[in-house]
């Protein structure tokens, strides 16, 4: 079944169904309990407006906390991101696992950023609402 | 900074990347985000270069869209975009950047103004094209932070499509 995509794109619709396409395939790229905890952290991180909680950090392993910094600094500036910082990932997973989930982090990122934006440019009537 | 690659760099140039599901997911929305064509291609191009200064892509830096010269594409309207709000850009570019700005540092901050100011000069169609684009084009981020992004050579290099919305870096451009 193809992925579903947002109605807001309606206007270009091949590329919205190829972008919810991508955005299915990020799941099965990496693991996706991790995948899920970096979501929570960038939805936070923008503001998505999704009732989202974080486990407590006290019960985060040292993998899961290494991916979470990895995900603040890219989501931040990815510029920024720093050997060291990359290299904590590859403590856990080899460099192709780790370019998929970075990968992975894009996919979701970038849609959850349009998908924002979107509510108000293309949808005005559901911002107002 | 470090620019050294973090990861070995892949071995089958021009495939996919690294050959994975999600390589093959990414290529297939960017060469249909490419294939869309309501927006002409300045309009394009300034968003295309927006992301690659702000998340410091050194490849994307280094590439000029072949329909945006092709349409009049000179360095002195590309380096208009780093600051496009006190540049005399027409006002539908200044909009064009200001969406990408919003998406790429802080997609809260879209407001109602902003979306007047995009339907003033934009359709719906080429709004959605617009941030369809600002996806494609960010995939840098990935390259940017793997430190996969060396640019082809120095200086700058003409970008191109193929009817199937694949890339490709053509001749060197003489600036100057």
């Amino acid at each position: 079944m193809p992925a579903q995509s947002d109605p807001r794109f309606d206007a270009q619709p091949e590329t919205a169904a190829a972008l919810a396409q991508m955005k299915e395939v990020a799941w099965t790229a990496t693991d996706p309990e991790l995948l899920e905890l970096c979501r929570v952290r960038m939805a936070l991180m923008l503001a998505s407006g999704e009732d989202l909680k974080e486990p407590a950090p006290e019960t985060l392993s040292d993998r899961e906390l290494a991916f979470l910094a990895f995900t603040e600094q890219f989501v931040l500036s990815v510029a920024s991101v720093s050997d060291s910082e990359v290299d904590a990932l590859l403590a856990y997973a080899e460099p192709v696992d780790v370019y998929s989930f970075v990968a992975a982090l894009y996919s979701l990122e970038m849609t959850l950023r349009i998908e924002m934006a979107s509510r108000v440019v293309l949808a005005p009537e559901e911002a107002a609402a | 900074m470090s620019t050294a690659t973090r990861i070995p760099p892949p071995q089958t140039a021009g495939v996919h990347w690294y050959g994975t599901e999600i390589d093959v997911a990414i290529d297939t929305f960017s060469a249909t985000a490419v294939r869309a064509s309501s927006l002409d291609a300045i309009t394009t191009e300034v968003v295309r270069l927006r992301c690659a200064r702000y998340h410091d892509c050194r490849l994307c830096q280094s590439l000029r869209s072949q329909d945006a010269l092709a349409d009049g594409l000179d360095e002195i309207l590309a380096a208009k975009v780093d600051h496009y709000e006190n540049s005399d850009l027409d006002e539908s570019l200044k909009v064009a950047l200001r969406l990408t700005d919003a998406v790429i540092v802080n997609p809260s901050s879209v407001d109602a103004t902003m979306a007047a100011q995009l339907h003033e000069h934009f359709s719906q169609e080429q709004i959605a094209e617009m941030l369809h684009d600002i996806v494609k084009w960010s995939f840098q981020k990935v390259l940017v932070a793997l430190r996969l992004e060396a640019p082809v050579r120095d200086g700058l290099s003409v970008l191109s499509f193929d009817e199937h919305g694949d890339p490709s870096i053509g001749e060197s451009i003489a600036v100057g």
